[in-house]
């Protein structure tokens, strides 16, 4: 059964996610840096957000985007939520195929430190919602 | 032959004789080249006990290309230098890249047995089919740069040398040899074999290429392993960022050593300092190559400024990054670049180096090295403690000079610990006398199994399960799934198979970067496609076991026991903090089934019908199993 019980959830607690990301001072300076448009495509439920680094300030779109993506990052919304939890191999993930990756990947690899720090903040951003019962699925 | 010259020559120092010997294609079939045809040669060499320690002239030091090494299909460099080594007592041998490999090929050898000792330096010159000693005297003393550019002022631009430096004259345990510039073969001391026969340097410069068998077949496949590599993830990152690249990614899952392999995280900000997307925004001045590759991981630096400057040169790659940087405290690469340039030019192992160095500042802190406080070896001992980069620095020249108790060092963690006694076996972290590469066997507990029952000691090429764990699988050979990384379930099978994989990837030539997009089908069919040789998957599978049970064998022949196929005390002791919290491989476990899949006993001796079913009789009658 998927972790997500339908796109909105998804968008509340994976957008929420990325929302942080985008207004916080460390990150929205180096993805305004790296003028990376990501669109990350999601099955199960099907959905799609957009994180617009090439406009300032950065614009986060939930659904779909008219935005050309430099970035392609496709995966199913388990996988999303297992790495926001910090319990994915990425690197076996995107070899393997549980996560692809289309675009630039260097660029991609450098903006990993920058968005870790979010590992610690998705179970706080779960309990704001009361769906604590998703942190440990 | 195709693929192969179908020659080597041994050259008897002692003597100064030299004779060739055709290779038997039989055996080069059964035994393909690299440190597979390597080890059988040993085998045939050994002899009754007593055997020849790895310093006395008798000793053998054989140099070996791959049927590969040389053609066009990428990462195939490869070359082995392999003997009986010096830190372990047991069977070594280092893999190297870059062009040496094609360059003996085209002098007219595919591979050197080097036994006796020379009575005063010589080098090695082999020129299209002739071999000749020349004096050294002249380069004994010099850095492995100087040689290297010595020597092709000497015989020309195309020269490709193979040297040590000051450490392997030293004897250094852990002594390297260095071809041209910054291409090492690091690792179990062969720098030292070298040395202690008295041989500076090897030249080898020709126009020969052994022919291919089917030309046709190679070109898809090259095709086929670009278009791959061009998609993986790894790869890009590889050649964007060095092996390097994966130090904070690798962090993440706790593959990375902090502290002596103590810690189990550090400050994010230090790691990031580390990576190589940092090297390449500070010191990275280009990118180099070994033959035939289109990955480019090898980096180039300079740093001007600061306290430690480095000619623009060969740069530090992930291994001496983490064994001088995280391994040690140290957040700043320009010093560990300064490191890595010392260790090239003495000609040392950066990963024993560097780990033999995290021992001592561990010692240091707790007060076992007190009585070497006024040895010399560095301007105060008591500033050798975790980040000192200054102080580390001043060591790796004292353990290339054997100065005060760079002496002590210079024999590797393990004999210092046995020196310092049964408080300093603690923190002690080698296998078989290596020190461990800087992949963290809790993160991956495949990886402890892997390390404890390398032939060569703590190697993380010996099984390829960091790259298994990094998505590469064999379904060819029944991995066909990933395996979660902190279970120890399931993980004796992958490091054999792992184990099988990758013996025969070092014996035809290939680089194993390059081989992440290599299937083991496609490796069937090139090594088929090159030689002639009508290889199957079954075929190439059982010299796979053949390969580990020889050097395996050739251990117990040396003196190994079961109890050498064992991990550290100190990483089987649970971390309390970082992605590998609370991690213990299950060592018992790994071993009982491993030892099942190899047919080895309790006392870590092979069943005589497994070794006959491999085509090692001769091994059985040896071992007298």
């Amino acid at each position: 059964m998927p972790v997500f019980k339908d796109a909105e959830q998804l968008y509340d607690c994976i957008g929420g996610v990325l929302d942080y990301l985008r207004t916080d001072e460390t990150v929205s300076v180096a993805f305004r840096k790296s003028g990376l448009v990501i669109r990350f495509k999601y099955s199960d439920p099907d959905s799609e957000i957009t994180l617009d680094g090439s406009q300032d300030p950065i614009t986060l779109t939930c659904g779909p985007c008219d935005r050309a993506p430099t970035v392609d990052m496709t995966m199913s919304a388990d996988t999303a939520h297992q790495f926001w939890l910090g319990k994915v191999n990425l690197v076996a993930a995107l070899t393997r195929g549980a996560m692809k990756a289309k675009g630039p990947i260097p660029a991609i690899m450098k903006l990993l430190p920058v968005i870790t720090p979010a590992y610690k903040k998705y179970p706080d951003i779960l309990r704001e919602k009361g769906l604590d019962n998703l942190i440990n699925v | 032959m195709y693929g192969y010259v179908g020659r080597l020559l041994e050259i008897d120092l002692s003597s100064r004789a030299t004779r060739e010997i055709n290779l038997d294609p039989e055996l080069a079939r059964a035994y393909i080249g690299g440190s597979g045809l390597a080890a059988r040669l040993y085998l045939d060499r050994l002899g009754a006990p007593p055997h020849p320690g790895p310093l006395d002239p008798a000793a053998p030091l054989i140099v070996m290309t791959g049927p590969v090494a040389g053609h066009l299909l990428p990462g195939t460099s490869r070359f082995a230098i392999c003997g009986r080594s010096p830190q372990s007592g047991f069977w070594g041998e280092a893999s190297c890249g870059g062009f040496f490999a094609p360059a003996l090929k085209a002098a007219g050898y595919d591979g050197l047995i080097i036994v006796g000792a020379a009575a005063a330096p010589v080098y090695l010159l082999v020129e299209n089919g002739t071999a000749e000693l020349r004096d050294a005297a002249e380069l004994w003393g010099s850095d492995t740069y100087a040689t290297h550019d010595a020597l092709t002022a000497r015989h020309g631009a195309a020269a490709r040398t193979l040297s040590i430096g000051q450490a392997g004259e030293n004897l250094v345990r852990y002594a390297a040899i260095v071809h041209d510039k910054g291409h090492v073969a690091g690792r179990t001391g062969m720098g030292a074999v070298m040395g202690s026969k008295r041989l500076k340097a090897i030249v080898a410069l020709g126009r020969g290429k052994p022919p291919v068998a089917a030309p046709p077949a190679l070109k898809p496949l090259r095709e086929a392993v670009l278009a791959k590599q061009g998609e993986n993830l790894t790869s890009q990152t590889i050649q964007a960022y060095g092996t390097d690249g994966a130090m904070y990614v690798g962090s993440l899952m706790g593959d990375v050593p902090f502290r002596n392999w103590s810690m189990g995280e550090w400050d994010d900000a230090a790691i990031q300092a580390l990576d190589g997307a940092t090297m390449a925004e500070t010191i990275l001045t280009g990118s180099g190559t070994c033959h035939s590759c289109s990955v480019a991981c090898k980096r180039e630096v300079a740093v001007s400024d600061g306290p430690h400057p480095v000619a623009q040169g060969p740069g530090p790659e992930y291994e001496t990054v983490a064994a001088f940087g995280s391994l040690a405290l140290v957040s700043d690469l320009k010093a560990i670049a300064a490191a890595n340039e010392r260790c090239n030019r003495y000609g040392l192992d950066t990963i024993s180096c560097g780990a033999t160095i995290a021992f001592a500042i561990e010692a240091v802190e707790r007060g076992l090295l007190d009585e070497f406080a006024s040895s010399g070896a560095i301007s105060s001992l008591s500033a050798l403690t975790w980040g000192n980069s200054a102080a580390i620095l001043e060591m790796v020249d004292a353990i290339a000079t054997r100065r005060g108790l760079g002496d002590l060092l210079a024999e590797g963690s393990a004999a210092a610990a046995a020196r310092l006694g049964p408080a300093a076996a603690e923190f002690d972290v080698t296998v078989k006398g290596l020190e461990l590469a800087m992949h963290s066997p809790r993160a991956y507990h495949g990886l402890a199994i892997g390390y404890a029952t390398a032939p060569r000691g703590a190697c993380h090429n010996a099984a390829n399960v960091y790259l298994m764990m990094g998505g590469v699988l064999y379904p060819e050979l029944g991995i066909e799934e990933g395996l979660p990384e902190q279970s120890s379930e399931g993980k004796a099978f992958l490091s054999a198979v792992g184990q099988d994989v990758a013996c025969v990837q070092n014996a035809a030539s290939f680089c194993m970067l390059n081989s992440l997009n290599l299937s083991v089908t496609e490796l069937v069919e090139a090594l088929a496609a090159i030689t002639g040789f009508p290889y199957t998957l079954e075929e190439i599978s059982q010299i796979g076991q053949r390969l580990w049970q020889l050097k395996h064998g050739i251990n117990l022949l040396l003196g190994a026991t079961a109890a050498d196929d064992r991990l550290p005390p100190r990483l089987l002791q649970p971390l309390a903090d970082g992605p590998t919290a609370g991690s213990v491989p299950d060592m018992a476990l790994m071993l009982r089934e491993f030892y099942a899949l190899r047919d080895l006993d309790a006392t870590g001796r092979p069943a005589r019908g497994r070794l006959e079913r491999v085509g090692l009789g001769a091994l059985a009658d040896a071992l007298q199993v």
